[in-house]
């Protein structure tokens, strides 16, 4: 069993070209009060459909005007699907099961999936189930997008510690 | 993620640089080929480097991919090799009729997407998400075979396939499915052969995984996948699926940590997960990049968790390149075919093993008669460590 904390933000348009985006989500995380728990007993879990798109058209837009040879390798890393969680996973510090699904609505529902799963397993005491999706569809150039980001916090909860249902009588 | 029903792979199935099969590509492997070479498009193209791995032409027949679809055709050629050796296809190449198709399940994992129709985005000035997504290639394979349970796709680059074979055997372990098709798989990208090169992340004369004066990696292609079912549902196991380690590094955007903690940290959760100790495992399918830092921390890793005498280790991508999200799906189908054979594949790439990395770098196939346990491992960019146990079927 787990209980859940629910955090929503959406963004100002963010330059897709690097890591703007990644950086946003994470500011945004890592400026929650009280912190997001941390640590190697604690699972991120993202599900996003476009992570990393816009990212690799703007990469490759820009390497086709300057050349391959002269391309910007620091925002060939964004490119990735994953380069979020794992931007996120350094601002929080959390070393534990970190995974990206990528798609639909389907994705999200998985990573709550996986999240619940890794603590029914005891792998984890905390899971992060982290939506993130731009509100406008990548384009070819990898123009700047608005970001919707969501966090639901669960954490383990022994069945024996909880309050005992309350009766209520109806008269 | 320990599981108390045993799952197993009754299937394989690979295309990669060295083959369009499962055998060619294990005979390629076992005979210590390289399929590493010069392509005079890409250096026409003016890309820094012109070597890579990639799936040749002839495998395709007389009906070449295009670029746009060549990771979707990778993945249905692997999956239905897959199917076809689990025995689950009709005749008609659909799921057989006896299979219920809502009872399979996809898992893929991928790093670039469909890269083709990222890179030709800027010549047609039009991009659509929905037939260049990562997403696409899970439901290429679902759609070719009538499969009609869960389609997920993991983006967890460079140890995707880990990831995708982990969920499967998890959905399957859990009776969310009895069937799971999973594996990883990517098409050859041009944004991947100029953002490593940028990042001077590769060899110009192809890898040396543990090698002495090793210089990077080498990119490849391909797909590998696996069918997983529960032990009790099948005559035809080929290897028993163990635990999955996983873990994060929250150190930086593409460098490991330098003690390899993360890295040990998978590989202790996954024999945790398999209920195995360190000297169980007879052979460790490593990442092994060819890069300096990632193989050294990479060693490191091993002596924390195996101790002074570590497994023999070999990484097959001096034979086949560093295939990005199908790598790790590859590595597991060479895995399970070392299992079934007793052969440990050699190290290609490497004639002089770096001394100061301490492990024992299989540079020739070697018999391993008492082989039971392997552990496959892979790591990606963001810092995701894994690992995975594969045992030899009883």
């Amino acid at each position: 069993m787990s209980t859940a904390t629910v955090y929503s933000w959406t963004s100002q348009p963010l330059d897709a070209a690097g890591e703007a985006v990644a950086s946003w989500v994470a500011v945004r995380l890592g400026g929650v009060e009280p912190a997001l728990p941390a640590g190697d007993r604690v699972a991120l879990h993202v599900a996003t459909p476009d992570s990393g798109s816009r990212e690799a058209l703007a990469f490759w837009h820009a390497a086709q005007a300057t050349g391959f040879t002269l391309a910007a390798p620091g925002a060939f890393p964004w490119t990735l699907s994953n380069s979020v969680t794992g931007r996120i996973s350094l601002a929080l510090g959390v070393t534990g099961p970190c995974t990206t699904w990528v798609g639909g609505p389907e994705a999200a529902t998985e990573a709550e999936l996986a999240a619940s799963l890794d603590l029914d397993d005891g792998i984890v005491d905390h899971a992060l189930v982290v939506t993130l999706a731009g509100t406008e569809p990548p384009d070819a150039e990898g123009s700047p997008v608005c970001v919707e980001l969501r966090v639901v916090v669960l954490t383990a909860v022994d069945p024996a510690e909880l309050a005992p249902p309350v009766h209520v009588e109806r008269g | 993620m320990s599981r108390s029903v045993p799952v197993v792979v009754s299937g394989t199935g690979a295309v990669s640089a060295l083959g369009g099969d499962v055998e060619s590509t294990w005979h390629g492997i076992v005979d210590g080929r390289s399929a590493v070479r010069h392509w005079a498009d890409l250096a026409a193209e003016g890309h820094a480097l012109d070597v890579a791995c990639r799936v040749d032409d002839t495998v395709w027949g007389e009906v070449v991919p295009d670029v746009r679809v060549r990771g979707r055709a990778l993945a249905r050629r692997a999956a239905r090799e897959a199917l076809e050796d689990a025995g689950l296809l009709g005749p008609d190449g659909r799921l057989a009729s006896g299979v219920d198709p809502a009872r399979v399940g996809v898992f893929v994992g991928t790093t670039m997407g469909e890269s083709g129709v990222y890179e030709e985005a800027g010549a047609t000035g039009g991009f659509d998400l929905a037939e260049g997504g990562s997403h696409v290639f899970a439901a290429s394979v679902a759609a070719e075979f009538g499969i009609i349970g869960p389609c997920r796709t993991l983006g967890t680059a460079c140890a995707a396939g880990n990831y995708a074979i982990g969920a499967a055997a998890r959905a399957v372990a859990s009776g969310r499915v009895d069937i799971a098709v999973a594996g990883g798989v990517e098409p050859f990208s041009r944004i991947a052969m100029v953002g490593f090169a940028r990042m001077r992340a590769m060899a110009p004369d192809g890898c040396a995984p543990f090698g002495l004066g090793r210089r990077g990696m080498t990119l490849g292609e391909g797909a590998g996948f696996v069918v997983l079912q529960r032990a009790v549902d099948t005559w035809a196991a080929r290897a028993v699926v163990g635990g999955l380690g996983l873990s994060a590094d929250a150190h930086h955007p593409t460098a490991p940590r330098e003690d390899g903690s993360g890295m040990a940290a998978a590989m202790r959760s996954a024999l945790t997960a398999s209920d195995l100790a360190p000297s169980d495992i007879g052979w460790v399918s490593a990442h092994g990049t060819g890069t300096p830092r990632s193989d050294a921390a990479e060693s490191l890793a091993l002596h924390t968790v195996f101790g002074d005498t570590p497994p023999p280790v070999s990484s097959i991508k001096g034979a086949l390149g560093h295939a990005l999200g199908a790598a790790t799906a590859l590595e597991a189908v060479v895995a399970v075919r070392s299992l079934e054979m007793r052969t440990l594949v050699p190290n290609t790439g490497v004639t002089e093993v770096d001394p100061v990395l301490d492990v024992d770098v299989v540079l020739d196939a070697r018999a391993a008669p008492d082989l039971q346990w392997v552990l496959s491992c892979g790591y990606a960019f963001g810092g995701l460590n894994s690992a995975l146990v594969l045992g030899r079927a009883a």
